[in-house]
């Protein structure tokens, strides 16, 4: 067997060189000289030269998708502008958690955060592109793992503790499953590649549970009904930077990773999966209106948009050309990237909200609009964008799946989906109505100081989400 | 002789495994997961694997087991605190045994696994070479996921507000 690396395998390795060389550098630095703004330099470079090095790769895969590594990694369009979202997801975590998060405790997690965050994004990019149940077992243990660390890092507050607990421990059973359900995939069929779980769930019983628990592990982790118990509590307890790289960079790579790992044909047809996405998204969209904490509400809203990216996989599952299956692909990326962006606006300006007020809860946002214009500024065209209102990216988002649902005739499904969504603005209403039609409370005095570096990089996700709102094709660069 | 050895093994791997489940005291339990996994080391054995036999003493005996019980003595976990259990945890157990072994049951079917699936045994030095070329890029990546555990565990391992070092107890 040969024992080089081809053209290929470096051009797909590099993004992966950048981030870990990056993480271990900043431990190395940590070790001679520990320089707190240094290692952030360090880290956002390293995440900088990453998607830089993910540019040559999108020219490569427009004409066709590129395999690496004898076929473990494998790339398109859509996993390679989510894995450049995941990456900038990242770099904005680090820009929020400068003056929060990182100071904390006389700055001494500052190490731990930069690196497990640098390894986290690494998880996150090998999820995208695995190919082979082995990459895609330790992409999703690679995210996964610093993730139960950085949720649980505000160790003065329990609400961080239990959330990582809580995290962890869910976590942890769901990898299990996965690794049990990939073993019984490979009993019945020999295979490791997303080939075989078709295979596999139209072979013998044996492929068909493992199919099942693979199916389970992956629904955990996008936190689809009934597998999204652990959100509300894991998004309001986690420091609100590591929400917002959740919410985002997790959330794009295991929906993903479900796009190329779940099963189809007669065990999960478009049936299966619009019954899925509309429990989602019912019940999403139900417990999110009852929410006082406006992280809490906005961590189940993002269940409910699990609901309507289940749909789309339904439209998947309904599509019959392999032409019809890659532009519902494309339709999932652009959805993915329209959430991202406006979640990231979302907890990013809350974040910065928090520090002012203290806490999430909405009683005390209260009319923060006159003293935060800017900020509730951001924050409304977030939540315009992720309720689905016109001219935002959130709009077009929801339109191109349920355009993809009615072109698969599932039009009676998509009907459900529109009125629930249409139910959805209900509390992204009641939040907004919060923030600028109500009297503000009286302050307390607090050493509170503007964070404009937090605030300029806010902009850049509340632009985009307009900017890919009215001119969609900018997505694809 | 070989069929007997190997449901004997069999039954002794689960019944290990059920006592490293009903022991109250953690120690003793650790001690059971030992010998269940030298009775899955002898099934492995039997199937022809010796290599992976060897491994699963080494790694899991070897190094895991001795770092549990590492874990359990510093936590100072003593026979008089007994592992709590509650009654409706042990229905919730229940409940799980039986689906998973519902599960089992339709998976086998009373079929046995295609010839063709199952790998015949390999040499080391095809188990080698299977590691650093087809999944090259795996292996490298453990080494990633093994960094970012022990970052973590050192994060989550210190005192809170106190010095730099481990939390010591």
């Amino acid at each position: 067997m040969e024992l080089g690396l081809t053209a290929n395998d470096w051009l797909l390795a590099a993004p992966f060189l950048w981030l870990a060389g990056a993480g271990v550098l900043v431990l190395i630095w940590d070790a001679v000289r520990p320089q707190p703004l240094a290692e952030g330099i360090v880290s956002w470079i390293g995440l900088g030269l990453a998607a830089v090095a993910c540019l040559p790769i999108l020219e490569a895969v427009r004409t066709e998708p590129v395999e690496a590594f004898s076929g473990m990694l494998s790339v398109n369009v859509p996993v390679i502008v989510l894995a450049i979202l995941c990456l900038g997801a990242a770099a904005f975590c680090g820009i929020v958690a400068w003056r929060s998060l990182l100071p904390y405790e006389g700055g001494r997690h500052t190490t731990a955060f930069w690196t497990l965050l640098l390894f986290s994004t690494f998880g996150m990019v090998l999820t995208l592109w695995a190919n082979h149940m082995a990459t895609l077992f330790l992409g999703v243990e690679c995210l996964s793992l610093p993730l139960y660390v950085l949720v649980a890092l505000r160790r003065d507050q329990s609400d961080s503790i239990e959330a990582g607990l809580k995290y962890f421990l869910l976590g942890a059973f769901a990898s299990g499953f996965m690794a049990f359900g990939m073993a019984m995939v490979y009993a019945a069929t020999g295979d490791m590649s997303p080939a075989a779980i078709s295979a596999a769930a139209e072979g013998s019983s044996l492929g068909v549970f493992g199919v099942a628990l693979l199916l389970i592990a992956l629904l955990f982790k996008v936190a689809a009904v009934p597998f999204h118990l652990w959100v509300a509590d894991v998004y309001q307890g986690a420091p609100t930077p590591v929400t917002a790289l959740m919410a985002t960079g997790t959330k794009a790579a295991t929906v993903a990773a479900l796009l190329r790992w779940a099963p189809g044909g007669e065990l999960m047809g478009p049936q299966s999966w619009a019954m899925l996405g509309c429990l989602t998204l019912l019940i999403g969209n139900l417990t999110a209106l009852n929410q006082s904490n406006l992280k809490r509400m906005l961590a189940l809203s993002g269940v409910a948009h699990v609901g309507i990216l289940l749909f789309a996989f339904a439209a998947r599952a309904a599509a019959e050309t392999a032409e019809a299956t890659s532009q519902i692909g494309d339709t999932l990326g652009y959805y993915l990237v329209a959430y991202g962006l406006a979640a990231t606006a979302a907890f990013g300006a809350l974040e910065l909200l928090e520090r002012r007020v203290g806490h999430s809860e909405s009683a005390s946002l209260q009319g923060i609009a006159r003293r935060q214009p800017l900020l509730a500024g951001v924050l409304c065209i977030a939540l315009l964008s992720l309720a689905g209102f016109p001219l935002t990216a959130g709009f077009l988002a929801k339109y191109f799946v349920f355009v993809e649902m009615i072109r698969h005739g599932l039009s009676s499904w998509a009907v459900i989906g529109i009125l629930l969504t249409l139910f959805g603005f209900a509390y992204y209403l009641k939040a907004l109505v919060t923030l600028f039609m109500q009297e503000p409370p009286e302050e307390r005095p607090s050493l509170w100081r503007p964070d404009w570096v937090a605030t300029m990089a806010l902009l850049v996700p509340t632009v985009l989400s307009v900017v890919f709102g009215v001119w969609p094709k900018a997505i694809q660069l | 002789m070989a069929t007997a050895l190997f449901y004997l093994f069999g039954a002794g791997a689960l019944f290990s495994a059920a006592n490293v489940v009903f022991r109250r005291q953690a120690v003793p339990a650790a001690i059971w997961l030992v010998t269940c996994f030298f009775f899955l080391a002898g099934e492995f054995l039997l199937l022809g694997f010796p290599f992976l036999a060897a491994i699963q003493i080494m790694v899991y005996v070897g190094a895991i087991m001795v770092l549990f019980l590492f874990v359990i003595m510093l936590l100072d976990l003593q026979a008089h605190q007994p592992i709590q259990s509650q009654f409706r945890h042990s229905i919730g157990g229940a409940l799980a045994l039986v689906l998973v072994a519902l599960a089992f049951v339709a998976a086998s079917g009373g079929q046995a696994l295609e010839a063709e699936n199952q790998p015949a045994a390999p040499e080391i030095s095809a188990l080698v070479e299977a590691l650093f070329t087809r999944y090259l890029l795996p292996f490298e990546v453990t080494s990633v996921v093994l960094v970012a555990a022990i970052v973590g565990a050192l994060t989550l391992g210190r005192s809170p507000g106190g010095s730099d070092h481990p939390a010591k107890s």
